[in-house]
Parts: structure tokens; sequence; C-alpha cells
């Protein structure tokens, strides 16, 4: 695999005003959904992302997907800066950068056929028997009968509509899928067989996935490197069974510890953290996990941390961590 | 921890709903027994009938399309199935409490959290005033609610998901229960979260001696907690046992496979296992074996005659063929 970057993200924030009054509106404040993260996506590879809820995990993909415009920081793709992209250019950074989403119930248009909700994503004036043979290939691909085609999303059990989805993201032939909680939604039973198909595809394909998803043993078995990210920032990234195996950052090793037990003998002593995440809108000054944080010195409330170099291939943002001495 | 004389016991509870389809068993001949102190976790996937098992304890089954058919529910000796509606009333928070999946949902928008746990307090003990007041400041410090006192004047939107779902679980526990019965609980919670939140419960039970029913398709949930399983699939308990048991040795295919295809965060597999097919339609069982058409070890028996309950330890029984050929 000699890889080739896909998307590269750099400086990246995006940051929403909180507006008060109606006519003579003002701007409050801001919530720093997403504070200066990079992130790159390789051919071929798995980048995983986990963090809790109002961490700005999604927002993140909603930058990758053109839904928001980044405040600041630039996205690259194959090398070119999007302010750059020409009409064309967006139309082929769509084809190969798809996406599933978490939930198959309400990212189905209930009145559409199946062949019609798959093919939505290829260009206008595509033939009509191209059209015919690509939905064959891509349901195929993802384990659903051809006859599947002519039938509607309610027809079909969790499982299968995000085999759906699936096949909707591979129509175009992309180079990689954006996957927001992809299984979070499904039976435990009907998890692995997803998990499993996301796999193989893959393999067979060659897709770079960005997978977004708050558990752990999910991130684990997909990902080859995973991202942390706590209160709008990346708080620590390096190859997945490295970090599983040893967490730096205290936020990752409470996050791990926080996993439920495989089995009722290992109820060990956890790191429960105490406290919530904190808002977007009035983050702590300094580290943002300096509050919650077992480890916090008086550095931490006062100087943000950088993202430096722990370990070989493995950034770090604290200052426990990356202590000088 | 152990008493004598079982808290709760569940003998052939059947729910059924009848659709025009035709009639769906979601609840099919369940029994249990459940001992003071003593946690329960009932497992199944989406369709299983365990959140239906929970409602009919509590009898509020929704009718008229569903109906519990038969089987005894006994609380402390008595069948509540034959309590008159205001008798069940007085049950249903008193004696038997319950958190539900989502406090968003499950607390009412509209009033404060001080009201809202009030109202369970005064309905049930009859107490008002200033004694009223301290009792409700107490139940929400029993859930570690910082700064209770003056939380009580907020409204549910006011609070995280967490701290909504401690204000159930004061509303759940402010009456002294016996049991109480949690149905998925921390599904909308973050995992940090989570993990708080089921210590707490976990210290509060042990403190009070309560028992508990935690329903949940998470066997994460199960191991941090529980002390024995019910695996239910197609309305039936399929297999039952301590946690220990049923995570050392399975005896049944389903509960063996629902072990091993969740990725572990402990070793890297290069493939999960899954378990082929769909969970059963409820109005069309399959004949005999209800997972047998998605079972690896199904044999032809399996799919004639459903298999009759075996016990294959002291205390862990299991219904399935592969059990009663072994013996």
């Amino acid at each position: 695999m000699s890889a080739q970057t896909i998307l590269e993200g750099t400086g990246l924030r995006k940051h929403f005003p909180v507006t008060r009054g109606l006519v003579f509106t003002r701007v409050n404040g801001w919530v720093k959904a997403v504070d200066d993260v990079s992130v790159t996506l390789q051919e071929g590879e798995t980048v995983g992302l986990v963090g809790e809820s109002g961490s700005g995990k999604t927002t993140l993909a909603k930058l990758f997907l053109l839904l928001e415009r980044p405040t600041a920081g630039t996205v690259r793709f194959y090398g070119k800066d999007l302010a750059e992209f020409t009409r064309e250019d967006f139309a082929r950074y769509r084809q190969t950068v798809q996406a599933v989403f978490q939930d198959p119930w309400s990212s189905l248009n209930p009145r559409m056929r199946v062949a019609h909700i798959i093919a939505e994503p290829l260009p206008r004036g595509t033939p009509r028997a191209k059209v015919k043979e690509r939905l064959a290939e891509v349901l195929a691909e993802v384990g659903l009968s051809p006859a599947s085609a002519e039938r509607f999303p309610h027809e079909f059990s969790g499982g299968q509509r995000q085999r759906i989805a699936v096949a909707r993201a591979l129509v175009t032939y992309p180079r990689s899928i954006i996957l927001d909680e992809p299984v979070s939604a499904l039976d435990v039973s009907i998890r692995a067989q997803v998990l499993n198909l996301l796999k193989d595809i893959q393999q067979r394909l060659g897709l770079a996935y960005f997978v977004i998803s708050h558990d752990l043993a999910t991130m684990r078995y997909i990902s080859n490197r995973l991202n942390v990210m706590y209160a709008g920032k990346i708080v620590e990234t390096g190859p997945s069974q490295e970090m599983y195996s040893t967490p730096l950052h205290p936020y990752s090793q409470a996050l791990l510890s926080a996993a439920l037990p495989l089995h009722p003998s290992f109820r060990r002593s956890r790191i429960v953290l105490s406290g919530e995440v904190p808002s977007p809108l009035n983050p702590p000054s300094g580290c943002r996990f300096h509050p919650r944080c077992p480890l916090r010195m008086e550095i931490c409330s006062e100087q943000e941390p950088l993202l430096e170099e722990a370990a070989p291939g493995r950034l770090v943002a604290c200052h426990v961590v990356n202590k000088p001495d | 921890m152990n008493g004598h004389t079982p808290l709760l016991e569940v003998r052939d509870l059947k729910t059924y709903f009848f659709t025009r389809r035709g009639t769906v068993k979601a609840v099919d001949g369940v029994s249990f027994s459940l001992f003071p102190g003593e946690t329960l976790a009932v497992v199944g996937e989406s369709g299983s009938g365990k959140s239906m098992t929970a409602l009919s304890l509590v009898r509020l089954v929704p009718e008229p399309a569903g109906r519990i058919v038969g089987g005894e529910i006994r609380l402390e000796g008595q069948d509540i199935l034959k309590l008159k509606s205001h008798e069940m009333r007085r049950v249903r928070g008193g004696r038997i409490a319950m958190i539900l999946q989502d406090p968003m949902t499950s607390l009412n928008p509209a009033f404060s959290i001080g009201d809202q746990v009030g109202e369970a307090v005064r309905e049930h003990q009859g107490v008002g005033g200033g004694e009223l007041r301290r009792r409700v400041v107490e139940a929400l410090s029993r859930l570690k609610i910082p700064s209770a006192e003056s939380r009580t004047a907020d409204y549910p939107h006011q609070m995280s998901g967490g701290m909504r779902q401690r204000v159930s679980g004061a509303i759940a526990l402010s009456c002294q229960p016996r049991l109480l019965i949690a149905d998925e609980p921390t599904t909308s919670l973050d995992v940090t979260i989570q993990a708080q939140y089921l210590d707490l419960l976990r210290e509060i039970q042990e403190r009070l001696g309560i028992s508990v029913i935690f329903i949940t398709h998470d066997f994460g949930i199960v191991a941090a907690t529980a002390h024995k399983v019910a695996v239910m699939y197609a309305g039936k308990i399929v297999e039952m046992g301590t946690t220990e048991e049923i995570f050392d040795n399975p005896a049944h295919p389903y509960t063996e496979a629902l072990l091993r295809c969740v990725p572990r965060s402990d070793r890297l597999e290069s493939r999960l296992l899954d378990i082929p097919g769909q969970p059963p339609d409820l109005a069309n069982l399959p004949a005999g074996c209800s997972f047998a058409p998605r079972c690896p070890r199904a044999m032809s028996r399996c799919r004639e005659v459903y298999p009759p309950e075996v016990e294959v330890s002291p205390g862990h029984v299991t219904k399935c063929w592969l059990a009663v050929t072994e013996e």
C-alpha cells in the first residue's frame, strides 16, 4: 500500500454562533464544536474517531461531507485545496467521498424504491442500462438479492437497511466512505454481520473508511488509526492497537476503562470520571479535560496543551504526558 | 445475600397481542424467581419480548391490543395479576419501581424536577409541605445529584442526559421499592456517564437491599451488574443461570453466538462470528425451536418439536435439544 492521501484536514475549526433576538439579532457567544483539528485519511486505511456526545465528531464528519463550511482551516482532497475547487472538482469529490449514517430508518426515503435510493447518487444522464448493471453489482456486493431493488425500505429489517445504505454509498465507485455510527442502531446479532460486510468490502475494493463511533470495541475491530476527541479537540491519536494496549492521555485511559467488562470476573476497579462533558459554549480554560482529570496539575488550567509526539507515531495533548523532564 | 423466600415469582407468564396478522406471543410462558437483593438481567434483541416481560410485571401492557392471558406474578407471595386496578396503582411506583430507557421522554418537560419527584412521594406516602420537600431533596441526593436543594426548581431541559436519568432513578427509588425494573437505563448515555450510572445503581442497591431486573441487550452490562441472567428469544427464556455459568458454559447456541458476536476490546479477531438471518417474525414463528433457522447446529428434530427445559447444572437451565441428547 503506497498510500496516497485522499483527505487532509488541517487546523479545522467550526464555530457556531449563539444568537439572541429575532429582529435585532446579536451574537452572544460561539459554540466551538470543532476547534483546531487536523486529520488525514489515506487510501485503503480505516481511521476511527471516538468521543462522547458533544465532542464534535459528527460536526467534523459534516465538514468532510461538505455539509458545513469550516470557520477556519483547510480541507485538501488529493492535495488540492477545497477553496480552489471548480464545479467538476466538487462533483468528483462527492463521488469519491461517500457516507453511511447511523440510523437506516431515517436515512432512507420511505417513498422511494430501493433501486431509486441506490441509484440516486449516480450522475444525471447515466444510460439506463448502465444504471441497471451497476445496481445489480452493488446489490450483490452487499449481499442483497436482485429482487430487493423493486421493494421499499419498510420491507427490510435494520441490518438489511444498513446494507442498502452501504450499497448507495458504493454506487459511485468511491475511494472512501465516512461512516457515522454505522452499527449502533442495530441489534447485537446484526452488528457483527454489518461489520464483517464492511471489512469484506474494504478488502475487495481497497476503500478507505473514516469511522465515527462511541463504541470502543467496535473501533478496535475495524480501525487502523484512532483519534480520541474531547470537547472539540483531538486529545490523542495513534495506531489503534497501541492505543488500546497503552492509552496515554488520561481521558483515553478513562474512556477505555469505562468500557463494560467482558466477563463478570473482570469487574475491576475502573477509573470512573466525575462530572460531565463540558459545554462547548463555555469550555474550561487551559486543557479542556482538566476539571475531570485525575492527574491535573496547576499548569493544566492555565495553558492549553499542544498535540505533541509522546511516542513514535503517537500524538498526545497533555501536560502530564508531555512533561519536559 | 439471598433470603429464603423469593421476593418475586413469575410462573408461566403469557402476554399476547391480538393483531390482524394473527396472535403475537410476545411473552410466551416465562417463569423465573428473584430473591431479595438479587439482580437479574433479562437479555435479548429487539422483539425478543424482554420489554414486554417488564411491562407485564407492572401490568402496563398496551391494551386492548395486548393482554396478559395467563400465568402468575407473585410479589411477596401475593399474585398481583389478581389485584384490582386501584390496588395495582399502589404497587406501581410503590413496591415495584421502574426506570425507562430514555429520560427525555419519561420525564415531563412541563414540570420541574421537584414536582415530578414530589408527585410520586405524595401519591404513595401521603406527605406534604415541608416533609415532602425534605423527602424530595433526600431522593435527589440519594442519586448524588449535586446541589439537590437548588435543582428541584429546574426543568428537565436544563439538565444533561446523565442527570436526567438520575432524576428518573430518584423518582423510582423515592418510595423505597422492593423491586426495581430498569429497562435499558443507560443506552442513551455516553460511555463514561454509563459507567458512573451503573456504579451508582449498584451501590444504592447494595445499601438498600432491593432486587433489580435489568432489561438489556448488552452483555457488558450483564457482566458488570447481574447475579443471574435470563436470555430471551422469540418470547421465551431459552437459557437461565448465574452470570458466571452463562459466560463460562453457555448451553444454548443462541447465547453462545450472542457472547461471541460482539467485538472484544481485549483481543483482536480478524473476523467476527455472525449470526446469520434475522430475528423471527413473532406472528409467524417456525415450527419447533424458533432459533433453529439461524442455528448452526440445528438438527431435524429442532425443526419439528419445541425443546423441553433441561437442567444442565444446578440452577442452570436451557431449552435446547442439544442439551437433551447430551444426557
